[in-house]
């Protein structure tokens, strides 16, 4: 077996369970994307959905393995593999929710809201994105000051093996790209775990309202852990030419270590999420959801509503305002393309 | 402010959702549970833990100010005013005379025998006491 078949092979089978698994723990209530209610999800009818859903994800994870395995060293080998099981999981959720929406319910029009004003943001979840952004600081500050000491030929990729296998001439662009790669994640993550708290809904109708901030809560502190987990994986990697052994990974095993916390960290908020009490739907219109995917409601003032395929919140697109989060996470996302460019 | 305020409203019932919302906070107003110097949740907050528009809201909060409850001021968190109680004048009385006249008249045509009625009008009266 080739090392490739070692690291990726497990890297598609857990794809497959978190295609597996993701698309069926929304809120509860919420099932393949239709307000069901609570119950439908342990009704014969819920369980033949969820079983085909099953079904489908792996009948594509076994055919994307199958794939891969007859040349796993063929750079595309592994990206066919996982886009075949995509979709199977695709295929999985439209017949899923096609079928849910027979047993669609409205819902509810009564609705309760509190008259506290507006909560501060979880301290812990503070405390967090202002150490993830006092790393980076740092780190800026040592990479900018020990420029000179970078080698002249700066590692770019590394092999299966941990060792360098693409290099580029030294410059202030690639010197400063993981930082910039790293502040910007951060940023984006961070300002997500934010406007998660301040622009979602708290009230509801009484069904769903029960531990709704709760929710919030949780996905807040998740995301600033990740915000944290991130900073000091790029800081790693932005000192590693000059702290670590020049052509390995920087931090070696600590740099497993990170990508396993992280995986850590989402799969407790993805169990938490769903064993939190109260919920009997999401107080969205379901008419509003195209494939239960994006919502667009120009009457609901709220920024984040909480996904139906999975865990966390999406944007209402419908709100005017959401296209200037929706902006400015585009602006982020890009800005380290355009920088390395440059 | 008393822990846990909350405020409930039906989308579909037959009065306004502004007139609802008014009438909700009137009644903490006016037991007490919310006193001079409360702060109560922005605009945009409420309207977006009601999932209503937020001019319903702005209405609402339009029409306590209006009244003296509030106060609203742009840019300020929504504050309850210390207001003191105005004293009613004979055409006051009378107009409301009238609105409780169609209520009851509304009450009877619905079934409600006078003694329920008086019943139903007795306990809000001691709600607000209380």
């Amino acid at each position: 077996m080739t090392p490739q078949v070692w690291v990726l092979a497990p890297v598609l089978f857990l794809t497959g369970v978190l295609l597996d698994v993701l698309p069926r723990r929304p809120r509860r209530g919420v099932y393949f994307g239709v307000t069901t209610g609570a119950e439908f999800a342990a009704s014969p009818e819920g369980r033949k959905l969820s079983a085909r859903h099953r079904t489908l994800v792996w009948l594509a994870s076994a055919l994307g393995a199958v794939l891969f395995l007859l040349s796993p060293a063929h750079p595309v080998a592994f990206v066919i593999a996982v886009m075949v099981q995509l979709a199977g999981m695709a295929s999985g959720w439209v017949l899923g929710h096609r079928d849910a929406r027979r047993h669609a319910m409205p819902p509810g029009t009564e609705r309760v809201a509190s008259l506290t004003p507006d909560e501060v943001f979880p301290k812990r979840a503070l405390v967090l994105i202002a150490s993830a952004f006092a790393v980076l600081a740092t780190s800026w500050t040592f990479v900018v000051n020990r420029y000179e000491e970078f080698p002249q030929r700066l590692p770019v990729h590394y092999n299966i093996h941990g060792l360098a296998d693409r290099f580029v001439d030294k410059s202030w662009a690639w010197v400063l790209t993981p930082l910039i790669i790293g502040t910007c994640a951060v940023a984006l993550v961070s300002s997500n775990a934010y406007w998660v708290f301040v622009s979602s809904r708290r009230g509801g109708s009484p069904e769903t309202v029960e531990n709704r901030r709760e929710h919030q809560r949780l996905v807040s502190n998740s995301l600033s852990v990740l915000a944290l987990l991130l900073s000091l994986m790029f800081a790693l990697i932005a000192t590693g030419p000059v702290l670590g052994k020049g052509t390995h990974l920087p931090g070696g095993w600590l740099m497993l270590g990170f990508v396993a916390a992280i995986l850590v960290v989402v799969i407790r908020m993805l169990v938490k999420w769903n064993d939190l009490p109260g919920g009997s739907g999401d107080d969205t219109p379901d008419e509003c959801w195209k494939w239960g995917l994006v919502y667009w409601n120009p009457q609901d003032p709220a920024i984040f509503v909480e996904k139906r395929d999975g865990v966390g919140y999406t944007v209402n697109f419908g709100n005017s305002k959401s296209w200037i989060y929706v902006g400015l996470a585009a602006a982020m996302a890009a800005l380290p393309i355009v920088m390395t460019k440059l | 402010m008393s822990d846990a305020l909350e405020i409930r409203i039906d989308l579909s019932g037959p009065e306004a959702v502004f007139r609802q919302i008014a009438s909700q906070i009137r009644g903490l107003l006016l037991n007490g549970s919310l006193k001079a110097g409360d702060a109560l949740p922005g605009v945009r907050r409420l309207s977006t833990d009601l999932g209503v528009h937020f001019n319903t809201v702005a209405e609402a909060y339009r029409q306590l100010a209006s009244e003296g409850w509030l106060d609203v001021s742009h840019g300020r968190a929504v504050r309850v005013l210390d207001r003191p109680m105005p004293k009613p004048d004979a055409a006051q009385a009378e107009a409301y005379r009238e609105r409780l006249r169609r209520l009851v008249g509304e009450m009877r045509a619905d079934g409600f025998r006078l003694n329920r009625i008086r019943k139903e009008i007795q306990d809000v009266l001691e709600e607000m006491e209380a």
